[in-house]
Formats: C-alpha cells, structure tokens, sequence
C-alpha cells in the first residue's frame, strides 16, 4: 500500500492528504498539525503585538494576533502560499504545536493561510510575553528556504 | 516618518487592512482619499491611503505594497 505521494516535490502522507480532499468536499477546516509551520511577519515587538490586539478587540470583537499559518513542513512554501499578505523582509517563525503548547488556540480566519491566535479576554497582557517566547528570533525572508522553525525550543 | 500604526501581518491580498484611529500620530488629519505614511515600531513603512473611517474608531486603509520600506535595523542587521 502506498503510504506517501509526492506533491510538488514533497512527501506528503497519505493520511495528511485525504482530511484536505475532504475539506475540499465539506467546506470543513482541517485541525492543524502540530508541526505546521507558524510565521508572523516582523520582530514581535511588545508594542506592536499590545496596538494589534486592541485592533483585535475593536474589530473582531476579541483579542487576537495574526499569524500566517499551513500544512507545510518548508518555510518557503508558506511564504509562498502567503504570497503578497505577508510583505515583511523579516518573520519569526514556529509551529502550532509551540503555539498550543504554550496555550494559545488557532483558528483559520479571513483568507487562508491566515490565522488568529486567540488570547484571553481577561488577561491578554500577560500573554503577549508567552506569545514571543513560542516564536524563534526573526530571520529574513529570502533565507527561509534554508531555515526551519525548532518544533520546542524557545527562542530565549 | 509614519502618519498612523499599522500591523503589516492583517493585510488582505488586495492590501487592504484596518487599524485604528487613536494610533495616528499628533496632528495627522486622516480623512477619506487621503495619501498617508503607516508604519509599525519596527519601523517599517509604506504608502497608504484611507478608504472608510469608521464611527467605533476604525479605519481602513489600501496598501501600496510597492512603496514598503524595511527598517533600517533590520535591512542593516541581515546585510
């Protein structure tokens, strides 16, 4: 029986494969892997990560944070699937695995491979420093192809 | 020098995103047409325009991903 199918040069599981011909089906969103790859553009500044949630909280009626997010296994296929979304020259990087680990809940929102990681609503101040701590330190773009994220190490 | 924060993660593929009010520099005047400077404290910035103003603070804005600056940090940092 065969196991693994090649998509665009990648080994792809067959049990990855079939959740997503489904979904295509249903309209129904696969749960993430835990080693799906995580990017949020920029350095994660605590002042720009406090200045999107209350954005969050006034647009979407809940604290959040963007993250561009897929079932890929290369940072460059997501920058790829990202495409003219994601306009930074530097990301930080993870998987949602960390991003669960530490707490936190995903969610596909708006277009894919855009996600919203989900804070509390009573103390997300005290997330934000656990948000950082589930990424790496921010590498640039072009050298995504040759870097990827550490499924457990924290970045500090 | 930016006119009003945004975060450059919440663009859509047509480079539209919101943001808020309250986070425009002193004594910007954003108004519907306007061509404005945004930029997040990375230090990232791009040319924008405002599309809607919104009456709960919001406003939306279309990116002209073709004038995106990086930081000069970063730019510096990963030569």
């Amino acid at each position: 029986m065969m196991l693994h199918s090649t998509r665009g040069g990648l080994h792809v599981p067959i049990w990855r494969r079939v959740p997503k011909r489904w979904a295509a089906l249903t309209n129904w969103t696969p749960r993430l892997p835990d080693d799906a790859l995580v990017i949020r553009g920029g350095t994660l500044l605590p002042s720009d990560l406090q200045r999107s949630v209350l954005k969050a909280i006034k647009e979407l009626r809940r604290p959040a944070l963007s993250i561009f997010s897929a079932d890929v296994l290369i940072p460059a296929d997501l920058v790829e699937s990202a495409g003219s979304r994601l306009i930074h020259t530097s990301v930080c990087l993870s998987t949602a695995g960390r991003l669960r680990k530490a707490g936190f809940v995903l969610e596909q929102t708006f277009e894919p491979p855009h996600y919203s990681v989900w804070l509390s609503e009573t103390n997300w101040h005290d997330q934000l420093s656990t948000f950082r701590s589930a990424f790496d330190v921010p590498v640039p773009v072009r050298t995504l192809g040759r870097v990827q994220a550490d499924p457990g190490r924290p970045s500090k | 020098m930016r006119d009003l924060w945004v975060d450059f993660n919440d663009l859509d593929s047509h480079g539209n995103t919101v943001t808020l009010q309250e986070f425009a520099e002193p004594g910007v005047n954003l108004h519907v047409g306007a061509w404005i400077i945004v930029g997040d404290d990375d230090g990232n910035l791009c040319r924008a325009q405002v599309t809607s103003l919104g009456r709960d603070g919001t406003v939306a804005l279309v990116i002209d991903a073709g004038s995106f600056q990086p930081s000069d940090a970063m730019s510096e940092a990963f030569a």
